[in-house]
């Protein structure tokens, strides 16, 4: 496949435990200071979760039947990105917009409460409406809404790629003459379903998660989103360079061990970008604390980029946010790049020997031109998303 | 857009168990208490064949189809997946196991998620390409056909795009709203492939165009027809009729998706 070509991302927005914007986030990252705490609804065992705790926005009367958390996300998270929203409106017609957003849980905490009052009166609640509460088609008509976007618009939802493959999307669009801007990005928000199926999987955490430890021990599930805009043409803080997307074709809840599937991503997202791995500068790694994920990611990143790249995963700092984690971890590469700021891989401490990757226990500060964020999720389903410097 | 050039089909639904059973006249079954029989689901792994609901059997059906009659190599394709409502009746077990003392399922919450019929035929047909699972209520559609575009023109290899959704969840629709079982699947490769085309498809394009006249839809039972994917079947039936013209592929209950079905040659 030869290199598609940059596409600029002319703007972003984000939201997560660290904060509800992009000035707290960068705060937390460079202060190395963890989002993770209580978990807000009662569990029958201990964990620690990346919860948002600031108040969201009410969504606009209109859209009142569509209001739940992740709608309400949603609002804030266009909020902030307005003034790109609005010259990309100016710039293209409205229908040569798209939207493509990942999620994995959408609206499974309205449902959760619903079926709880229809266990209890044999009803659902009356506010509950299937088609606007919990499927995905209804976030993304919400984000339709608030945007006044009016082309294409779907979710992509597969897990923890979830909001990674959008990238991939949007580069195909535009460059098939499909579009001419596509809004990225991803939202999920706690609910009990996942950390009780996490724990049951016996890949939650107790503790503050410590991805690349060798104590590490499991994950911490977070919450938030982030939404970024990809255009033709336009300035903004970083460049779409390559995105690489693989199947590992192995197991539906456990990576490849020797990271294969994870290590054909990133060769396609350099292929993609038309780059070799000498040209990257720091990975945001998937690195989500669990000892399978972690021992194979370490395996497929040292089989493409040897030991020298600068690795650190977020996790610590968020949690794992599955189906926004891609696309919030692209804004946090992107980050990186502005702030010169290769983030501490928070918890990463005592390292585990056997990965045989650079690991940044620390911040590192300098100059980077390139950043690989990873992402890989149940099913085999792997993404890495290659961003640059203006 | 580049036209789309179909080179297979497939399909499922309860009592039409391929595309042989729709071309001799079966219409389908509903799942509301008639029998019918399950679908096999034999392009997954054994074991996890023994695992797999009727949704993901019918998914996995309509798919092999589409790609042996396409010849498509399964270890290298690309494919796309639609469907609005996903692993529902799991996602609906999960949280009835909630409610009860049973202890969560870890499988169940695994194969609970939107995207894991996609990653059980990615992992049993040992394929290391590319899988988008997509979903966008009675869009979805139009929304796999649009992804299918870019893959194609990426990577100028064929692509599969299989649609479905089970029966929606009783109790959580208004029985007005219900719909059956479906699972639909179309193997697409881009102008220029050398696999024999069936068909060609200009778009999706938002409603109506001056392209050629309305295409019926096809027979299917109300309820079937209120399936967010029937679309495609409508689709796949107006290329098995050897029909040319516009398909909605919402039936009226999107935004308008529709596509031009041109007949095999330019």
């Amino acid at each position: 496949m030869k290199p598609a070509g940059l596409l600029p991302i002319t703007g972003y927005s984000i939201c997560n435990a660290l904060g509800p914007d992009r000035a707290a986030v960068l705060d937390s990252l460079r202060a190395g200071r963890r989002g993770l705490g209580e978990v807000p609804f009662a569990l029958p065992f201990r964990t620690v979760v990346g919860a948002v705790r600031t108040e969201l926005p009410e969504l606009p009367v209109e859209l009142a039947a569509w209001s739940n958390r992740p709608t309400r996300l949603a609002q804030t998270l266009v909020d902030q990105l307005e003034g790109p929203l609005a010259r990309a409106r100016a710039r293209w017609r409205p229908e040569r917009i798209g939207i493509v957003l990942g999620t994995s849980t959408s609206g499974a905490d309205a449902t959760e409460r619903a079926f709880a009052t229809f266990i209890k009166h044999g009803a659902l609640p009356e506010s509950y409406e299937f088609h606007k509460q919990h499927t995905f088609g209804a976030l993304v008509d919400v984000v339709a809404r608030l945007t006044g976007i009016t082309g294409p618009a779907w979710v992509v939802s597969s897990t923890c790629t979830s909001s990674a493959k959008p990238f991939g999307s949007a580069r195909r669009l535009i460059h098939a003459g499909v579009l001419d801007a596509v809004l990225v990005g991803g939202i999920d928000t706690l609910c009990s379903m996942t950390v009780l199926g996490f724990n049951a999987l016996g890949a939650l955490s107790s503790n503050p998660c410590k991805p690349f430890s060798s104590e590490r021990d499991g994950i911490n599930v977070g919450e938030g989103g982030a939404l970024l805009l990809v255009e033709r043409q336009g300035e903004g803080p970083a460049l779409l360079e390559g995105v690489g997307e693989s199947s590992d074709a192995y197991h539906i809840s456990a990576p490849h061990p020797e990271g294969l599937g994870a290590a054909i991503a990133m060769q396609r997202a350099l292929d993609d970008a038309g780059m070799t791995a000498a040209d990257v500068d720091h990975i945001n790694a998937h690195g989500t604390g669990t000892r399978l994920n972690d021992t194979a990611e370490a395996k497929a990143i040292f089989s493409v980029f040897g030991s020298t790249v600068p690795v650190a995963s977020t996790k610590g700092l968020t949690g794992h946010m599955l189906g926004a984690g891609g696309a919030t971890e692209c804004v946090l590469s992107i980050m990186s790049i502005e702030a010169g700021l290769i983030p501490a891989s928070v918890g990463a401490e005592p390292l585990d020997p056997e990965l045989r990757i650079d690991v940044a226990v620390a911040p590192r500060h300098g100059p980077l031109r390139r950043v690989l964020s990873n992402s890989f999720a149940f099913g085999g389903s792997n993404a890495s998303v290659l961003v640059r410097a203006p | 857009m580049d036209e789309l050039r179909v080179i297979g089909v497939g399909l499922w639904l309860p009592g039409v168990p391929n595309v042989e059973a729709w071309q001799a006249g079966a219409r389908g079954l509903t799942t509301q208490g008639q029998e019918y029989p399950a679908p096999t689901g034999l392009g997954i792994e054994r074991r996890a064949r023994r695992r797999a609901g009727p949704f993901s059997r019918a998914l996995a059906d309509a798919f092999g189809m589409a790609a042996t009659q396409a010849h498509i190599d399964v270890t290298q394709t690309s494919a796309v997946f639609g469907s609005a409502l996903g692993e529902v009746s799991t996602m609906l077990e999960l949280l009835g196991q909630m409610h009860s003392d049973e202890p969560l399922s870890p499988m169940a919450f695994a194969t609970s998620v939107h995207s894991a019929t996609a990653g059980v035929i990615s992992i049993s047909a040992g394929n290391r390409g590319f899988t988008t699972s997509i979903s966008a209520n009675y869009d979805t559609v139009g929304a796999t056909l649009l992804e299918a575009h870019g893959v194609l023109h990426a990577l100028g290899a064929p692509v599969i795009v299989t649609c479905g959704d089970e029966a929606s969840p009783a109790g959580f629709v208004d029985e007005l709203e219900a719909s059956d079982m479906l699972a639909v699947a179309i193997a697409l490769a881009a102008p220029g492939s050398d696999a024999p085309v069936l068909a060609r498809l200009r778009g999706p394009h938002l409603g109506a165009t001056d392209q050629g006249a309305r295409v019926p839809a096809a027979e299917v039972s109300a309820r079937m027809g209120r399936n967010p994917q029937v679309g495609l079947l409508d689709v796949v039936a107006a290329i098995l009729r050897g029909d040319t013209g516009e398909v909605s592929l919402d039936r009226g209950r999107g935004r308008g998706w529709c596509v031009t079905v041109l007949g095999a040659c330019p």
